[in-house]
């Protein structure tokens, strides 16, 4: 069986391994980055089933993270997940539908709805 | 032209001294030139000009000249001085200006008159001159002198306290502004920022409680089992502050459809269900003449009934009941939460809608409010245009009610020559709510939109007659159209370049023929929303 693979990108640490803990317990292989940048590279070099991340970040945020990798998820497939802990504006929202984010959750989510939306985007395969 | 209150009291100020001067001037000059001619009715009109004793008239003729010209200086003089910054100074150190002014004319025409008056009654010593029938004229110009100085003083008065005022306020008005502003950047500054700490310490003792990271015993549970709750309070007054802070700041934008209160009321009778079986409270719909339709923010609208139906639940016993209201009162529609709980008193409900007022706060354990829910409803609702009040008897219990106005539907206007894609648009418009405004042509389409003033076009780009880019054109512009926005359906590929403004950078949405009904109802839709 191989795992899911989660792509983390979030800034705030000690939030980030509370997550890696989380998606670990639920059966995904979690991969982490601290930066807009770190995380560019991580979804260049290795292949994530989905991608979770915050909004804002030092090097630009989520939504530079996906202008970067636009051409990528062209070509692959790649669910998108934000967490935030910005108030969500029509601005956000529009940004959300452009870029194909599947969902969003402000900080705090609710941990059993948080497993239920990313068990139903990166569904574990066999 | 357009005059609001402000700018007509401004406008009055700053041009009635000019006048008051110019205006007793000319009368005064008119008066006194017809007594010149009076009394020296002797000659030609040209001779009686040029006579010696018509000096008087052209001294007065120039000193008139002199107070309107000087008038028009002071009072651009102190117009200048207005708008600079230090106004109230200014105001305070040459404030009688204008009163020195009159005095110093009056004093000057005076003197002039009476010495020519000694001239012409020379025979006479100057006490028996001042009771002669002549010096009639002398005591009416001093009683003149006197009248213009007294109005002059009483008319710089009125307008230096209304000037004192209006800069008072003005500055009050101004600092409390700053103030709000201030206050509502900063909560929202820190809500943010109280998010991440907040999601972290939630996470962890939720991780823990779910016993992922290791087995826990009795009092650990109980222990972060009470954490995890007092951390849910902390972010719902977060939530809560955030919320209220952006009503306040007014940077709350409502995102309206076409809602069914009654369904409405429905979803939220389904999500209290399950509490209110737990809590063994009767829990019960009363809809009258659904559906009841209305133009409004559905999120928001839940949210009203939620704050409402969590009171109702906290202050309602068990063996109690909980009724949610729905009623259509023609122009508006009459939602309510009526509860059989502990009630308010005639005090308390002058309180409730008013910040961080909690009546009856529940002590012990349990469900703790933020003591914001009534003001943010009482926000959302005042947003919509509507009104909420509170009904209540002690220990009966208590009935919220928020009515909100039926504000008329928005219109859509379908641009097509073809009857059967007009006919899909029109089934789906109406079981949506909107109304539906009809053009087949280019001219009907341009006159419909500058008339009715629709919330949303829909333009098919192939028209007989006016193509689809020159009704884009005509109506981008209008003023009064060019804001609406656009739908294209097109079956050839539209060259977005030739669409759009020169200034606007956004391209229109374009739907493809053959089109899907669902793909054109959800554009619509959204585009409404926003």
């Amino acid at each position: 069986m191989a795992l899911s693979k989660i792509l983390i990108v979030e800034d705030e640490i000690e939030f980030a391994n509370m997550m890696k803990i989380r998606l670990e317990l639920s059966g995904y292989k979690i991969t982490m980055a601290t930066d807009t940048q770190s995380g560019v590279d991580a979804v260049f070099n290795e292949e994530f089933n989905l991608l979770i991340l915050d909004l804002m970040m030092p090097g630009g945020g989520g939504f530079a993270l996906l202008e970067q990798i636009k051409d990528y998820r062209e070509k692959r497939p790649l669910p998108v997940v934000f967490v935030t802990g910005k108030t969500i504006t029509s601005e956000v929202q529009a940004m959300i539908g452009a870029f194909q984010v599947s969902a969003l959750f402000t900080k705090p989510y609710d941990p059993a709805e948080f497993i239920q939306t990313i068990k139903s985007l990166a569904q574990i395969s066999d | 032209m357009k005059a609001n209150p402000q700018d007509r009291a401004g406008f009055m100020q700053r041009i009635n001294l000019i006048w008051v001067s110019v205006a007793f001037g000319l009368i005064y000059w008119f008066l006194e030139a017809l007594r010149e001619v009076i009394v020296y009715e002797k000659g030609t009109l040209l001779q009686r000009l040029f006579a010696v004793g018509t000096i008087g008239f052209w001294m007065r003729l120039l000193v008139v000249l002199v107070l309107v010209l000087f008038g028009v200086a002071a009072q651009s003089h102190r117009d200048r001085f207005e708008t600079h910054k230090k106004e109230q100074d200014f105001l305070d150190s040459h404030r009688p200006s204008m009163v020195w002014v009159g005095l110093g004319f009056s004093a000057l025409y005076w003197m002039l008159e009476s010495v020519r008056d000694y001239f012409l009654f020379d025979n006479l010593s100057l006490l028996e001159q001042i009771f002669i029938p002549e010096m009639l004229v002398f005591w009416m110009r001093i009683m003149a002198i006197c009248i213009m100085l007294l109005f002059s003083v009483y008319a710089q008065n009125l307008i230096d306290a209304r000037k004192k005022m209006e800069l008072a306020l003005r500055e009050t008005n101004q600092r409390l502004q700053e103030l709000d502003r201030l206050k509502s950047e900063f909560l929202s500054t820190v809500s943010h920022e109280l998010r991440t700490p907040i999601a972290i310490m939630r996470e962890g003792v939720s991780l823990c409680m779910d016993k992922g990271v290791g087995p826990l015993n009795e009092v650990q549970t109980k222990l972060l089992s009470d954490t995890l709750s007092s951390i849910d309070r902390l972010n719902r007054l977060v939530t809560d502050l955030l919320d209220l802070s952006r009503i306040e700041e007014g940077k709350l934008k409502l995102r309206k459809s076409v809602i069914d209160m009654c369904q409405l009321a429905n979803k939220m009778y389904e999500a209290y269900k399950v509490q209110a079986k737990m809590k063994n409270i009767h829990l019960n719909l009363a809809l009258k003449d659904c559906p009841v339709k209305i133009y409004a923010d559905e999120d928001k609208v839940m949210q009203i009934f939620n704050n409402l139906l969590s009171n109702a639940f906290r202050f309602t016993n068990d063996g109690g009941s909980i009724t949610l209201h729905v009623i259509n009162k023609g122009s508006a529609i009459q939602c309510a939460v009526e509860d059989t709980g502990i009630g308010i008193s005639q005090d308390n409900i002058k309180k409730l809608f008013s910040k961080f007022e909690q009546v009856g706060r529940v002590h012990g354990p349990g469900y703790k409010g933020t003591g914001l829910g009534l003001a943010i409803c009482k926000g959302l609702v005042k947003k919509h245009g509507g009104k909420i009040w509170a009904e209540s008897k002690m220990s009966k219990g208590s009935k919220f009610i928020f009515e909100l106005k039926k504000a008329p539907f928005p219109k859509i206007l379908i641009v097509d020559d073809e009857p059967s894609i007009i006919e899909i648009i029109r089934e789906f418009l109406k079981e949506d709510g909107y109304r539906l405004l009809e053009a087949h042509n280019g001219y009907e389409a341009v006159n419909l939109a500058t008339q009715e003033k629709p919330a949303m076009i829909v333009l098919d780009m192939k028209l007989p007659g006016m193509n689809g880019y020159e009704i884009v054109g005509r109506l981008k512009q209008d003023m009064r159209t060019k804001d609406i926005p656009l739908i294209v359906i097109s079956a050839f590929d539209v060259d977005q370049e030739k669409l759009s403004h020169p200034d606007e950078q956004a391209a229109y949405p374009v739907i493809t023929k053959p089109f899907d009904r669902e793909t054109l109802r959800g554009r619509i839709r959204s585009i409404l929303i926003e």
